[in-house]
């Protein structure tokens, strides 16, 4: 019996072993995630944040912004943050920073998308590695608690199994090189550019109307919202409100075209989540609908159907800190938004 | 909850603690509390429906039981005479039928509703509902039962708490087998004694079906769709679609046998050993041989509940004894086993899905059983002119590949959903075979995905081919690797657990079975 346990007890540990060489060659020496909480705990003050997935992080400029409005802000955006990792943002900002405002770079894809796995866990491990162990024991539990039922909850015990970079030699090689030259490709500060120290993804390309086919955000996500994620969305709201903190969730500028092929109920949806927000005294804007005199959106702005590129991103950053200080000044900003007909109207000579 | 989380891990190990330590009067009542809790965590709110099930065809035994015993009982009475008993058996007999097709029919009319109604009639009509966890697989069980108690080959079970736990034991819920209450009942309700061996053999046949269904089935499955789907968009070539045909074939046999071998292993740890449901189909050397090797319990279910009795029926005796006399003695024997087999593979080409392609899959499988009993004469004529040799080794490496290219002709009904789309498929591989273009074509289709991950499903599928041959040669598997050095034997250990693990790269889901929404 004695001999049988000394072998399980080797086995496993010969187990353990190989996780760690697995962990070394295929957890991604470099990531989003890991930069966004590296440079985050780096801010020395901070009294805005920019929450949500890519569409956030490539939008909102904190540069930009910080120099109109007078402001310290970071943009906590992660690609395919889901929303419950949004509200581990709030959270994680609230206790840390004297936050007195939350921007959500949001779609509605924020409330009907499922959960990429891999996102969750690289923003996860990025963020436990930032915290201390007891913070990463109990978002550890958190998560495995909220996904208990999964076949993520077992992998994510392991940290490669659904953190990992692309299973294909080359990339292996060049993770494994990385890690030997304790090389974090960008996240060193020095290499990273202003902008990206305060957490943005810069997209420099310009969109190709001639080739972007089917793809918009209609075909690529799920029109129904999730309960799951509306519940945690309130969760959100109250938990700003109970901390006296201003949310504001704001739908970032897309190609025109992009809404007028969702087959859905586009404006029904905006109406129903403006009473939804409403609740909270949460204001919620659609940039899209927004009149030229605050914003003039351009074709040559986007990246691809749901992202800004660079230039987009300098142009709304700078429009939307105007929009943001007429609003402080009391102006009833709702005036400056189009309701269905008239952006119809307005969008005829619009890609 | 997934097989593989963290949820029924934790249902599992929890299970296992207090069954081992629990009195040995207790042991059963722990497995009904871990079912039920399985089913409430699995089943999406139709917990309700297995209790209508269980609950009908439990009084439905019962009440059939205490007829018989009340005939019983008359029969002892010598005040009564032998006319006025056989009226007494008539009229008993008719009312233990009666009860025995009411609850039948009742059953299968649930399942019939719930299976059947969203593809004949649209969503809209069942109100939202979500076909319940295994739903096949307990109706079939608990309907065996009734039929059984019936027939009364056992007696009924008087306690309803241990008839649940048949009709609900955690493990047959997923995709079953469809066990038999003779068989089940010693094992489910004495008491069991673990070792470190048999835990090992438990743990052993639990990642081996993981493996085949992670690192083969899960792999294999979205390379599959691209081809046979064409949700590429391609025009692909008939070589191309032959080995989506035979992608599909490994991928099925991995998806459920691996299902099977988790589930098998999962009851083992509880000292429980299921009705077996796979034994090499792929060796098999005729189609018949292949239906008697695959989805074992099925098989056996509609041959005992189906077959036999339809083939006892009045018209098909008197069709058989008409057949001998006109057509021959050949004829007369194998019309009734015909008609029998076409019955059966009918209903399980329904019992897939009340859709043309799966009723054309189920009858393909009927024709070709009927034609080669009825064609054995010619058969065994044609090999004697030929003068070969049917006991040697070639002649069964031939009847194997023979077996195997029916029953993947078989699998374009079964994969390819849409009936038109099916048969072009099957033009194509005839007419447009266009072998130039297969390796091309694969490549291109092989771009979208890992060739890590292809190569991990190829490896893994060889290592499975290499462990159906050791068993098709009667050798223990198990026994075979404790055999062999400790390196070697953990190191196929972690080779298992890493490639499972590593799947996940390829397919982050779970990803649920193939056969557990029948």
């Amino acid at each position: 019996m004695k001999i049988r346990l000394a072998k399980l007890v080797i086995f496993f540990m010969i187990f353990a072993g190989i996780n760690c060489v697995m962990s070394w060659l295929f957890v991604p020496a470099d990531g989003a995630s890991k930069r966004m909480w590296k440079n985050y705990k780096e801010m020395e003050s901070l009294d805005t944040i920019y929450i949500g997935a890519s569409v956030c992080q490539s939008t909102f400029n904190p540069v930009i912004i910080d120099e109109i409005l007078n402001t310290n802000s970071y943009n906590m955006g992660t690609p395919s943050q889901p929303i419950d990792l949004s509200y581990v943002a709030v959270e994680t900002a609230l206790k840390e920073y004297d936050i007195k405002r939350i921007i959500f770079g949001f779609g509605y894809f924020t409330l009907s998308t499922q959960n990429s796995e891999q996102a969750e866990a690289a923003f996860i491990q990025a963020k436990n590695q930032q915290g201390t162990f007891a913070e990463a024991i109990a978002l550890n539990a958190n998560y495995i608690y909220q996904n208990i039922g999964k076949s993520i909850s077992l992998n994510f015990l392991l940290p490669w199994v659904n953190n990992h970079v692309k299973f294909n030699a080359d990339t292996i090689i060049e993770n494994v090189k990385n890690k030997f030259e304790n090389y974090t490709n960008k996240s060193d500060k020095e290499e990273l550019s202003v902008y990206e120290q305060r957490g943005m993804l810069l997209y420099t390309d310009v969109i190709n109307y001639d080739e972007i086919g089917d793809d918009n955000t209609w075909n690529w996500y799920q029109p129904e919202f999730s309960k799951d994620a509306v519940s945690k969305m309130r969760q959100i709201c109250e938990l700003c409100k109970e901390n006296g903190v201003e949310l504001i969730i704001v739908n970032t500028p897309r190609p025109t075209f992009d809404i007028t092929t969702y087959a859905g109920d586009y404006y029904g949806q905006y109406l129903w989540l403006k009473d939804f927000f409403k609740e909270y005294d949460v204001e919620y804007y659609d940039f899209n609908f927004v009149k030229p005199e605050v914003f003039k959106c351009e074709p040559e702005y986007f990246y691809n159907f749901e992202h800004l590129n660079m230039t987009g991103a300098w142009a709304f950053s700078e429009s939307f800190a105007k929009f943001l200080k007429r609003k402080e000044q009391g102006e009833d900003v709702d005036t400056l938004f189009y309701n269905w007909n008239e952006y119809l109207a307005s969008i005829n000579d619009r890609k | 909850m997934d097989i593989y989380s963290v949820q029924f891990v934790l249902l599992l190990l929890i299970t296992l603690v207090i069954y081992y330590t629990i009195g040995k009067k207790y042991q059963w009542i722990c497995l009904l509390i871990a079912s039920g809790l399985f089913y409430i965590w699995t089943g999406n709110g139709s917990f309700k429906y297995i209790l209508l099930t269980g609950t009908t065809t439990w009084l439905g035994t019962v009440w059939m039981g205490k007829l018989s015993n009340r005939y019983a009982d008359i029969k002892k009475n010598k005040e009564i005479d032998s006319t006025e008993k056989k009226k007494i058996k008539e009229k008993y007999k008719a009312r233990r039928r009666m009860i025995m097709f009411s609850v039948l029919f009742f059953n299968f009319g649930i399942l019939a509703y719930l299976k059947y109604w969203n593809d004949i009639f649209g969503k809209e009509n069942t109100m939202g509902i979500v076909l319940p966890l295994g739903i096949s697989f307990y109706t079939f069980i608990s309907i065996g039962y009734l039929i059984d108690v019936y027939n009364e080959k056992y007696a009924y079970e008087k306690n309803f708490a241990k008839y649940m736990l048949f009709v609900s034991f955690f493990p047959q819920m997923i995709q079953g087998p469809i066990n038999r209450y003779d068989q089940m009942r010693d094992q489910l309700f004495i008491e069991h004694k673990t070792s470190f061996e048999k835990l090992e053999r438990a743990i052993y046949r639990l990642f081996y079906g993981l493996f085949k269904k992670y690192a083969i089935a899960n792999i294999l499955a979205p390379i599959i769709a691209v081809i046979l789907d064409n949700e590429s968009g391609q025009n692909i070539p008939g070589s191309v679609i032959v080995v989506g045909i035979l992608l599909y074939s490994i991928q099925q046999y991995a998806d459920f046998s691996g299902g099977i071998d988790m589930v098998m292993g999962i009851a083992m740890l509880f000292g429980i050993e299921m009705m077996p449901n796979f034994r090499q189909p792929y060796f098999s050397t005729s189609l018949a041989e292949f239906w008697r090797r695959w989805h074992i319990s099925l098989g056996k279910w509609m041959r005992d509940y189906v077959f036999y009795p339809f083939a006892v029926t009045s018209p098909i005796k008197k069709l058989g004894k008409w057949a001998n006399n006109k057509l021959g003695k050949h004829f007369g024997r194998v019309l009734p086993a015909m008609l029998g087999n076409l019955l059966v593979f009918f209903i399980v080409g329904i019992w897939h899905g009340a859709k043309a392609h799966y009723i054309v899959w189920g009858l393909y499988n009927g024709i070709v059983i009927a034609l080669s009993d009825l064609l054995a004469p010619v058969y065994a004529k044609l090999g004697e002119l030929l003068h070969v040799n049917t006991r040697s080794k070639a002649f069964y490496v031939f009847r194997v590949i023979r077996t195997f290219i029916v029953v993947n002709i078989g699998w374009y009904f079964d994969r390819i959903a849409d009936m038109g789309q099916c048969l072009a498929s099957m033009v194509k591989t005839v007419t447009q075979f266009e072998p130039e273009r297969m390796i091309p074509m694969c490549l291109w289709i092989l771009n979208d995905f890992s060739r890590i991950a292809v190569a991990l499903a190829f490896i893994a599928t060889i290592f499975v081919f290499f462990v159906s041959v050791l068993q098709e040669r009667k050798i223990d598997v198990y026994d075979y690797l404790h055999k062999k050095p400790i390196v070697i034997r953990w190191s196929i250990y972690y080779m298992i657990i890493f490639m499972i693990l590593l799947s996940f790269f390829s397919v982050p889901d779970a990803a649920g079975f193939m056969y557990a929404n029948f």
